[in-house]
């Protein structure tokens, strides 16, 4: 059996954990830059307010109704991700962190000796809330398609009380029912649309498919695990690794600017910012990437017409992680995206084509690097330390910086309604009257 | 008779390993032997670091006997410890949190004060409570001052 533990509102969550005052009220935490809504309470929802709705839509309804606004505090909802996980970890057998709220949990042989699952579940509950004062629902059921399945069920049923368990063919019968099939994990906006075009309306009636017709209509072998899936047989595994995380294959540190940027200084300045985060995050799976990707976009709803976003890719000579090569390289790629007289509203850098660093392979015609790569590796280490200690970007490029007479980087976003980091900063500590 | 001793010249570079550890040329420390793990606070202070909070306490409603929790203290707070009678708690009350102590006076749970200048409250009465941690230690810094350049464990008089 696989469990899915998905921590309810949980950036919102997060948020009342520390300020007790927000129970009960509606409340809704914005993206970077305090852009759209990412994260509800039950009442915020109730009042009509859609995820992902932009912020200047909101103001007459705000104005209506004392709903409380927050920018996003990644500190904060890192730190209690990791709290969450790592009880989980303590807890279960063997853990796949799925996301920053979600986790799916091996309870494979567990049944012999927590008889029901249900209560093993609910304990599992009610340690989280106690331990981070986190709500979760989780959801039980012989797949992880099926338990992604159970647990939006929990979810939407309050009387479940946070878990359902799917143990029997008459209970997953019964969940399938419920489930409309756009909301079956795996099926994506376009594979609903022609799914109900045929008249599959629940995931019951997807269940029921052939292995052959899945495999013809829904995208050959992983439609055909998608219906297996909701059958009951498991097709997924979890993909866990030691630390419960995994090293990833890729590495985008995308942002919008906290105001529309047009000088190349400025983007410059935005991108080797953005490329000393990515670089950072590669250096800490210990990979080298080989490919580099930059973009810069317009803003969509601008004069110009489209494309706004501008892209492009180079394949680097050798792979590395050393910052500098890598702004430098991003720098020649903004160089010829960039266009006089345009505005720009974000900016991105991406890293793929991911190795373990190992004896370089040299390139035949390049000339020798400027600065030996023991001698580089040794260099980024010691950046990584201080910044680990000293706080990030305690020592960043110059490049990185912003021009003299800006006071902050005006790439920076906004967050007028952010919240202390009250759990990973001593400045910022929480402070009990 | 001078003997004259013909030595091999080495053509290959000789590669040489580098010890971290000194050799000692003098008396070897009688200490040797003994070296353990090095002393951790953190051990003490954070035994279940995954649900221990850190505040820092901003009032002197705990500043008296037996606690003795002045201003500006540095609190770790453990939510995996079930409240008892006698515990220093961190409580939800009114949407505000408020340190103070867990005292059962008969049927009803009571926050109580340390400082006698406060009053106690009863819970009894109250419409929602919660107990959201136990204070497990108090961090105070005995030297009026700045010790750390963070940490300030008491607030400037």
């Amino acid at each position: 059996m696989y469990a899915l533990v998905d921590c309810n509102n949980f950036y919102v969550s997060c948020e009342r954990a520390f300020q007790p005052r927000l129970e009960g009220l509606p409340v809704v935490v914005l993206s970077n830059n305090d852009g759209c809504v990412i994260s509800r309470s039950a009442e915020a929802k109730a009042l009509g307010i859609a995820m992902g709705a932009p912020m200047f839509q909101l103001r007459p309804l705000l104005e209506q109704h004392p709903v409380r606004v927050l920018s996003s505090n990644y500190a904060l909802y890192g730190d209690m991700s990791r709290r969450v996980m790592a009880y989980l970890a303590s807890a279960a057998p063997e853990v796949e962190i799925y996301s920053i709220d979600e986790a799916f949990l091996n309870l494979h042989g567990l049944a012999r000796f927590f008889s029901p699952l249900a209560a093993y579940a609910q304990g599992l509950r009610a340690e989280v809330q106690r331990r981070t004062h986190i709500p979760t629902c989780i959801g039980v059921a012989p797949t992880k398609t099926l338990a992604k399945l159970a647990n939006r069920l929990a979810k939407k049923y309050p009387s479940l009380d946070g878990v359902l368990v799917l143990d029997s063919p008459a209970r997953i019968r019964r969940a399938l029912a419920q489930v409309p099939v756009a909301d079956v994990w795996g099926v994506g906006r376009q594979y609903a649309a022609k799914l109900q075009g045929l008249g599959l309306a629940t995931a019951a009636d997807l269940a029921r498919c052939s292995d052959a017709w899945a495999r013809q209509h829904l995208g050959g072998v992983v439609g055909a695990r998608l219906v297996r899936e909701l059958q009951g047989f498991p097709c997924h595994q979890l993909a866990s690794s030691e630390d419960g995380t995994l090293a990833r294959q890729s590495l985008a540190h995308t942002r919008t600017f906290g105001r529309p940027l047009s000088r190349l200084d400025d983007l410059r300045g935005a991108v080797a910012a953005f490329t000393s985060r990515a670089a950072e995050k590669l250096r800490a799976q210990g990979s080298v990437a080989h490919v580099l990707t930059v973009f810069i976009s317009q803003n969509r709803f601008g004069p110009n017409p489209p494309p706004h976003t501008r892209s492009a890719q180079l394949t680097l000579p050798t792979g590395t992680s050393h910052t500098p090569e890598l702004a430098g390289h991003a720098h020649a790629v903004l160089a010829r995206l960039w266009q006089a007289g345009r505005t720009y509203t974000k900016a991105g850098v991406i890293l793929d084509g991911f190795e373990r660093p190992g004896p370089a392979q040299l390139h035949l015609f390049a000339p020798p690097a400027a600065t030996p790569r023991l001698q580089a590796a040794a260099l980024m280490q010691q950046l990584d330390r201080l910044n680990a200690r000293y706080g990030a970007a305690t020592v960043q490029l110059a490049a990185a910086l912003p021009a003299k007479n800006q006071p902050a980087p005006p790439w920076q976003g906004q967050h007028q309604h952010r919240t202390p980091a009250r759990t990973t900063s001593w400045d910022e500590l929480w402070e009990i009257g | 008779m001078a003997t004259v001793d013909i030595l091999q010249v080495a053509r290959h570079p000789v590669w040489i390993i580098e010890c971290e550890t000194p050799v000692p040329a003098g008396f070897p420390s009688p200490a040797q032997d003994h070296h353990g793990p090095k002393i951790d606070l953190n051990q003490i202070l954070l035994p279940h670091p995954d649900c221990t909070y850190l505040a820092r306490v901003n009032g002197t409603s705990m500043d008296g006997p037996p606690s003795h929790i002045p201003d500006g203290a540095l609190l770790a707070v453990d939510c995996s410890l079930k409240p008892e009678h006698g515990h220093v708690v961190v409580a939800a009350v009114d949407g505000e949190f408020t340190l103070k102590r867990l005292e059962k006076r008969g049927k009803d749970f009571w926050l109580v004060p340390d400082n006698p200048a406060h009053q106690p409250v009863d819970l009894g009465l109250l419409g929602h409570f919660e107990v959201w941690g136990v204070a497990t230690h108090a961090v105070i810094e005995l030297i009026n001052g700045k010790l750390h350049e963070h940490v300030r464990t008491r607030r400037l008089q």
